[in-house]
């Protein structure tokens, strides 16, 4: 039974990493170029959430509204900032620019909130459903649960409105979406808010799953996360999903059976070996390469 | 003699044959033409001779040696250079700075050089400058030295190219459709300067599609269609080849 | 301008050496000395980033390797100084070079993520190797360097150390830039093909880019563990190869003695005033972001010697992969 408990911890750890690579997804579908300032972006909401649960003493559901809406503006304006300026271009500019943010929004919060770990009011230890010896808390629960509708309503909205159409047919081909009357502006900002809207998300279920916010918790989430993507396929969506899922299982069968030490070495060199061998990503579309 | 014998050559991309066994024999001084419609295989033809695309099967006979399976960078130690029918320059360097990598094959410095032999690095550099300086002063260029190379008219940058694939002192020297978005008097220029190059004893593969030039320049024309060679010989039997009428020059009045 | 440079860069030069005569000041000297440091470690990533256009983000890694090397064969074998120092230099250039094999097969954001999977690897394996690297905790008592029975332990001699160690490797990467090599390096970064068809072995030249940046790295390594004392994991993580990212963007991309500057400016700034202190990282994020958006070429754009290599601007490094 411990492997099915085991399972549990790493499909609640996998949904985290799931919100964070739909997102690197989404971007790089459309520019094939990634942020760095992903898990900052995640950061900033799961702070904005804490402040208006704690702060502000508002229920948990106005946290997680604000959290997104927070996180979709931010989003947003480092689109501006850092990548319309440089469309079509090189891919340095907005790399160099997004690690700029992701430093300095670190340092910012440190000094707005200071670089404790703030504990989580709302513990998950009242509720338990208990199945034989295997046991699933209400937080982990709710991690899973709500990542899970979060990326079906990213699908639905992805496959079934005409806006999703746009960032379909943007992902597949940029400059002929444009040619055919695609606003590619509106599109790509709308990919960064989608993304980070689940970022936003993302950040609070963490900060509520540990019970630790902290200035740093977006840098490790967000690389691992990229890691996921990677390995699922980082231009597809419901591939980053699932390498995000499939990190996340890998990660808590490794602590299982080697040691918790070398999890996150494992998680590192899967990325490399995909990287390397199969670039596109597990479940990843193929793009041939032009000479 | 034939100091180019393509033999044989067959290019295959995700199961589409783009060129057919085709052979060609190119003749020591000459301008050889190479012409066809669009998707004839002309641009594979080219680039399986500068080694960007390696063949599936055939041979490349150059002055006697088959370099079907060197690499593109290994074709300008055995002599062959070519231009860019997208021009393609180094965008951050100077005009200078352009033709100096040109010589890149025939400088002996390397990482270690440079740093322990400094003196040997700095006599290297002043030859290559004085050299490409020279190369310049050839091309009227003079001018332009110090300029941003992505700065001059596309005229001068096409000549800038040629220029820097001249500086690997090839003996054969392939053309990608250099007169491509130049204007008549560029046009006229850039016949002078194949001219020129011929003249100084250098072979030219020439890929064209303004007929009145290549016409004019070539010593004998090479047709692909559909991946396979329809005709060589000397452009006034080209021009009469019912076959080459029909498959190309038909629609274009030669 | 350039009658700026012919006198900036002796007259910056005879004020480096004579600073022992004007400062007492113990700190002062630890901040030049870890700004000498960093500038070795821009200088690298420079090559790789700046002059060859790879986007490598794990250059701390290197720095580690460097550290770790010089700090064992010191601790456990007993070597001296200056083999340990130069021996660091070329194990961790011998790495950079395995290393650089799979990793050209990366292009643009892609090697990206594969060196900064790498840096994290080297940092958890650090973490998690105890018995090699003293785990968490690091390597504490590395023996203070001796030249040649003179020990080093007072910060000017390592303040003067690490000025020569800056000038050699300065003076390395000017030659390299300043013949064939170095204009091949940007005749890559600009245009692969174009590249090729002038002669250049593409694959030769990104592994010896990639060499001597993790050679010097190395040498950075080595220094800065001898000057320590102590390393940690921790101070080879991601947030460090940032930094130096940071750094190289400052001085601008390809500019060797911007980048230099961008390492001075960026250690000893934020330290030269105190109130800045705590919004140090602020003011890395912030001047990255600022530098690339208004000053495409860095601060010191105007700096950018007469080299054949190193024109061009952040920009204009296409190429890069992605778009």
């Amino acid at each position: 039974m411990l492997i099915i408990q085991t399972l549990i911890y790493g499909l609640a750890q996998g949904s985290l990493y799931a919100l964070l690579a739909a997102g690197f997804a989404l971007i790089c579908g459309i520019l094939k170029m990634i942020t760095f300032a992903h898990g900052e972006v995640f950061m900033v909401g799961a702070f904005v959430a804490l402040g208006v649960i704690v702060g502000l003493g508002l229920p948990p559901a106005v946290g997680m509204a604000a959290a997104m809406a927070a996180a979709m503006a931010l989003g947003v304006f480092i689109e501006r900032v850092a990548f319309r300026p440089f469309r079509g271009g090189s891919s340095m500019s907005p790399a160099l620019i997004t690690i700029g943010f992701s430093i300095a929004l670190q340092a910012l919060v440190l000094l707005l909130a200071g670089a404790d770990t703030k504990p989580f009011p709302y513990g998950g230890g009242e509720f338990k459903l208990t199945v034989g010896s295997v046991s699933v808390s209400g937080i982990e629960l709710t991690v899973i649960l709500a990542s899970f509708i979060l990326v079906a309503l990213l699908q639905l909205f992805i496959r079934k409105t005409s806006w999703g159409l746009a960032l379909r047919a943007a992902s597949m081909h940029f400059d002929a979406a444009r040619l055919m009357g695609v606003n590619t502006n509106m599109t790509v900002a709308l990919a960064f808010g989608l993304a980070s809207m689940l970022a936003g998300a993302g950040g609070l279920l963490f900060g509520a799953y540990y019970g630790a916010f902290y200035p740093q918790m977006g840098v490790v989430m967000a690389f691992k996360a990229l890691a996921a993507a990677t390995l699922g396929g980082i231009t597809s969506v419901s591939g980053a999903v699932a390498g995000g899922i499939m990190l996340g299982v890998i990660e808590s069968l490794s602590v299982l059976f080697i040691s918790s030490g070398y999890k996150d070495i494992i998680a590192f060199s899967i990325l490399i070996l995909v990287l390397l061998f199969k670039p596109s990503g597990l479940l990843g579309r193929f793009e041939e390469e032009k000479v | 003699m034939a100091l180019l014998e393509v033999r044989a050559v067959r290019k295959v991309f995700g199961g589409i044959v783009a060129l057919r066994d085709v052979d060609m024999t190119v003749s020591e001084g000459e301008i050889h033409g190479l012409i066809g419609p669009n998707g004839a295989g002309k641009t594979t033809l080219f680039n399986v001779l500068s080694g960007n695309y390696l063949p599936a099967s055939g041979q490349i006979l150059f002055a006697g040696r088959d370099l079907a399976a060197s690499r593109a960078h290994e074709r300008v130690k055995y002599g062959i250079a070519r231009t860019f029918q997208n021009i393609r320059l180094f965008k951050s360097m100077s005009v200078a700075d352009n033709i100096k990598t040109g010589f890149h094959g025939m400088t002996r410095t390397g990482w270690l050089t440079a740093i322990f032999m400094p003196v040997r690095a700095f006599k290297e550099e002043r030859l290559v400058t004085a050299e490409a300086a020279k190369l310049l002063e050839r091309l009227n260029l003079t001018w332009a030295a110090d300029e941003p190379a992505v700065n001059l008219s596309y005229g001068d940058q096409r000549r800038v190219e040629i220029a820097r694939a001249l500086a690997a002192r090839p003996r054969l020297l392939l053309l990608d459709e250099p007169a491509a978005g130049l204007n008549e008097t560029e046009v006229g220029v850039l016949e002078h300067l194949i001219r020129g190059i011929r003249g100084a004893g250098i072979t030219i593969v020439l890929v064209e599609h303004d007929m009145r030039l290549l016409m004019s320049v070539a010593d004998r024309v090479t047709v692909l269609a559909h991946g396979q060679r329809i005709a060589q010989g000397i452009p006034e039997e080209i021009r009469l080849n019912t076959r080459v009428i029909n498959e190309y020059l038909g629609g274009v009045p030669a | 301008m350039r009658q700026a440079r012919t006198f900036l860069a002796p007259a910056a030069a005879l004020l480096i050496c004579a600073l022992p005569l004007l400062i007492q000041d113990q700190y002062v000297y630890h901040v030049m000395i870890m700004a000498g440091i960093y500038a070795i470690l821009t200088m690298g990533l420079n090559l790789l980033l700046g002059c060859a256009g790879m986007f490598s983000l794990g250059h701390a890694a290197f720095y580690g390797l460097g550290a770790y090397f010089s700090a064992l064969v010191t601790l456990r074998l007993g070597w001296p100084f200056l083999p340990a120092l130069l021996a660091s230099g070329l194990f961790t250039g011998l790495i950079g070079g395995v290393i650089a094999f799979p990793a050209l097969r990366l292009k643009g954001i892609f090697l990206a993520i594969g060196t900064m999977g790498f840096n994290e690897i080297f940092r958890l394996t650090a973490i998690n190797a105890e018995s090699l690297t003293g785990g968490p905790a690091g390597l504490t008592g590395i023996p203070r360097p001796e030249l040649f029975g003179y020990p080093i332990e007072r910060s000017v001699d390592f303040y003067l150390m690490i000025i020569v160690l800056c000038a050699l490797v300065y003076f390395m990467f000017n030659r390299i830039l300043g013949s064939s090599p170095g204009r091949a390096l940007i005749a890559i970064r600009d245009d692969e093909t174009a590249a090729q068809s002038v002669g250049v072995n593409i694959t030769r030249f990104k592994v010896a880019a990639f060499v001597f940046s993790s050679f010097s790295a190395g040498l950075a390594g080595s220094f800065f563990a001898h000057y320590m004392a102590y390393i940690s994991p921790d101070n080879f993580g991601l947030a460090e190869s940032f930094s130096i990212l940071a750094m190289v963007a400052l001085g601008g991309m390809g500019n060797l003695p911007g980048s230099v500057a961008g390492a001075a400016l960026l250690v000893a700034g934020p330290e030269a005033f105190r109130f800045m202190q705590e919004y140090r990282l602020l003011i890395y994020g912030s001047s990255l972001i600022l530098v690339v958006l208004l000053l495409p070429e860095g601060i010191f754009g105007w700096m950018r010697p007469k080299t054949p290599a190193a024109k061009a601007g952040l920009q204009r490094t296409a190429g890069t992969g992605g778009g």
